[in-house]
């Protein structure tokens, strides 16, 4: 455990350049929430940019890795691959989580003082849990993408499976819409079990996305 | 005296290129150069030691533990510095220590800032702006600072001036005196080699050519510089090989003495360990 909190150390302090980027995201995506109308919008708006950038962020100490070719170097510590992918897996969830809890605390704060109103709290934190798992999913798609291909090249392969899952689950809808499944009708017990279902289903994606993201870096040379 | 590192019949093959049957004895107390011309097998040979590499047959053993096994306890014990590769160049020394200190269980902080004092590097700027001499400098603090028992360094001495590689030299000698100490190094300037090394491990096509003692490549090799008609009557089993110079022959020979009593040749020059190496690449049979 000692390790991988040093491989997490050196992480974060690598995106200590990203803090002035950081800040002006934050600002300019509060200042746009504020143009929203309703307190819902403002909640959907911050908490899901929030996640993402705070995800994306994260996933940036790949390309400072891969840059210094710090990869071989990382290696010759005593840190075992499985630790090495670990924290990573660590630091891009928690950024995650963190992101769309900054989002949550903003929404509420740029609603009471535009509004003068609290938002909804429990439709903002299943707009929170959607967030987290839709960047999840795009999340456990990317990293093993980079794994496989470098931060670089990746990007293209991470995109081309993105869409493809997008168009999977569009796909999904539309021959559900076509059969006549009434996807409304099933959505009120959803709607009951939906903030267990998106954490159940966005830890699904990470273990799996993690045990690819694994199986990749134990066969890879440096 | 054990050894602290031993490689058998290490074998590792890519595409156009193959590591054939390496075999390594590093005893304790001794430094080990190994020397090579680009590609011949120096770096794999790092590389597969530190098992960042899939090796495809042959055995390492550093501490007597096997390399794959005990990685993480042996990797607790060695220090490493690779050419081409260290931390991300936007951290500084001070970041540099707090992560460290998570990273081994012996991380001597004050060592570490001792070493950094030393070498004169600024502790809170980036190494993205340090010069390539100081980014080495930087490299062999970290490697030093956790009291390593055997440190694989490839080529440590590169993009420093001469001041700083005797400095760098000083240390690698400090750091074997007690004897328990060891040190694997690859290097392309031979003279650090001839002043540090107690031996020499030549590496050529993938294939170990000799692992000599410096005194013995040093003191009993020779080059015989001669005449086509002296070069002639030489057999073919009394040299190593030769070069063919505009003018005369230089042969390598391994045991200057035995060669000179047999034939005479008036003229025997000492060689460097690079002449030794160049001859043996670039030579003939």
């Amino acid at each position: 455990m000692k390790a991988i909190k040093g491989l997490i150390t050196k992480d974060l302090l690598q995106l200590k350049s990203y803090r002035k980027t950081l800040i002006i995201f934050l600002i300019i995506f509060t200042l746009v929430s504020i143009e929203q109308e309703s307190t819902n919008k403002i909640g959907s708006m911050l908490a899901v940019m929030m996640t993402l950038g705070f995800g994306m962020f994260s996933i940036a100490t790949f390309s400072y890795d891969e840059l210094s070719k710090a990869e071989r170097y990382i290696l010759t510590l005593p840190v075992t691959k499985k630790e090495v992918v670990l924290a990573r897996y660590i630091l891009v969830i928690t950024s995650t989580l963190l992101g769309c809890f900054v989002g949550l605390i903003l929404s509420i704060f740029v609603s009471l003082v535009m509004n003068h109103q609290l938002p909804n709290i429990e439709n903002l934190l299943s707009i929170g849990l959607g967030g987290i798992f839709g960047i999840g999913v795009v999340e456990a798609i990317q990293i093993p993408c980079i794994y496989k291909f470098g931060a670089e090249k990746g990007k293209i392969q991470m995109f081309i499976i993105t869409a493809i899952v997008a168009f999977l689950f569009g796909g999904i809808a539309f021959i559900g819409e076509k059969m006549n499944i009434s996807i409304a009708g099933t959505l009120d017990w959803i709607s009951n079990i939906l903030p267990i279902l998106f954490g159940v289903m966005t830890l699904f994606v990470y273990c799996v996305s993690y045990k690819i993201s694994y199986g990749i870096y134990k066969k890879k040379e440096f | 005296m054990g050894n602290i590192l031993e490689v058998k019949n290490l074998c590792k093959k890519y595409n156009g290129f193959e590591l054939k049957n390496v075999n390594l004895e590093l005893p304790k107390g001794m430094i080990m150069g190994l020397i090579g011309e680009n590609g011949a097998g120096k770096s794999t040979t790092i590389k597969s030691i530190l098992n960042v590499i899939h090796k495809n047959a042959g055995e390492i053993k550093i501490f007597d533990l096997d390399h794959k096994k005990e990685e993480k306890q042996i990797k607790e014990e060695i220090g490493v510095v690779l050419d081409d590769s260290f931390l991300s160049e936007y951290l500084t020394p001070a970041d540099i220590n707090k992560m460290m200190k998570h990273i081994y269980k012996n991380w001597d902080e004050k060592l570490y800032f001792q070493y950094i004092d030393n070498f004169k590097l600024p502790k809170d700027k980036i190494s993205k702006d340090y010069s390539s001499g100081m980014k080495m400098k930087l490299k062999i603090a970290v490697a030093l600072s956790h009291h390593p028992k055997l440190l694989i360094l490839d080529e440590p001495t590169s993009g420093l001036d001469p001041v700083a590689r005797s400095e760098m030299l000083d240390i690698f000698q400090d750091f074997i005196q007690d004897e328990e100490h060891s040190i694997l190094l690859s290097s392309h300037i031979t003279s650090d080699l001839e002043h540090i090394a107690d031996y020499i491990t030549f590496i050529n096509q993938g294939e170990i050519i000799f692992t000599k003692t410096r005194d013995e490549l040093l003191e009993k090799y020779g080059i015989a510089k001669c005449s086509k008609e002296e070069f002639e009557r030489i057999a073919k089993k009394d040299f190593i090989q030769y070069r063919k110079n505009r003018y005369e022959y230089d042969i390598l020979i391994e045991d200057k003495i035995e060669f000179q009593q047999k034939y005479h040749i008036q003229v025997m020059d000492k060689p460097t360990i690079e002449e030794i190496m160049l001859i043996h690449i670039k030579g003939e049979k």
